[in-house]
């Protein structure tokens, strides 16, 4: 079951979805966010998700850019 | 405005773990959420105001991102300074299909001519410029 915030935020992403489901484009940003939100509940029902979220939005400090660590990781040029 | 992918030493110390179909498919999609954090193709809103997103990482799990576009830096004049996009991940680590572990990221943006600091993460440079 989801947080209480996190269940207002469901309940308005999914009113807004749904008002615009009536296209063929609307219609697959539903049942993306649908998607979505069900993977959201099941990662916040783990232990450490909630925390490392509002860490990764606090900040910790260093790192690289994606490129560099592409070339980290892969050794490519 | 464009973006780059900047990864937090917590996100590379996961990346490290992460199989290779995993961190191929994470490279795409932060290209893809570089091109345009907004694109509802490719991301849809969690908050009223559309900034905290997720998408979804192939079949596999998903990522959440803040877009913090830095308000205050257009009314302290340094329009040509990158705002900041932030990226907290759903991702697992160790088990990519288990969305046990969560790989944390940021995407700074970067714009064109204006040099980026090489050691600050971008949303750290937002928060100084505050």
């Amino acid at each position: 079951m989801l947080p209480e915030r996190e269940r207002e935020r469901f309940l308005a992403r999914y009113r807004e979805a749904l008002a615009e489901a009536r296209d063929p484009a609307g219609w697959q940003y539903l049942r993306r966010a649908l998607r979505l939100w069900r993977m959201r509940a099941e990662a916040l029902g783990r232990p450490g998700f909630a925390e490392a979220e509002e860490a990764a939005l606090s900040g910790t400090g260093g790192g690289m850019l994606l490129d560099d660590a592409i070339r980290l990781y892969r050794g490519t040029a | 405005m464009s973006y780059r992918p900047w990864l937090e030493e917590s996100a590379l110390r996961q990346m490290a773990g992460l199989p290779d179909e995993a961190f191929d498919t994470l490279v795409r999609l932060l290209s893809r959420i570089c091109d345009d954090p907004y694109d509802r193709l490719l991301s849809v809103a969690v908050t009223d105001d559309g900034r905290e997103r997720m998408a979804e990482l192939g079949d596999a799990g998903f990522i959440t991102f803040t877009v913090d576009e830095a308000a205050a830096w257009a009314a302290a004049s340094v329009r040509t300074c990158p705002a900041a996009v932030r990226v907290a991940s759903g991702l697992p680590g160790r088990d990519w299909r288990g969305l046990s572990h969560c790989l944390v990221l940021s995407v700074a943006a970067d714009t064109p001519g204006v040099p980026r600091p090489a050691t600050a993460p971008g949303w750290l440079l937002a928060k100084e410029r505050r």
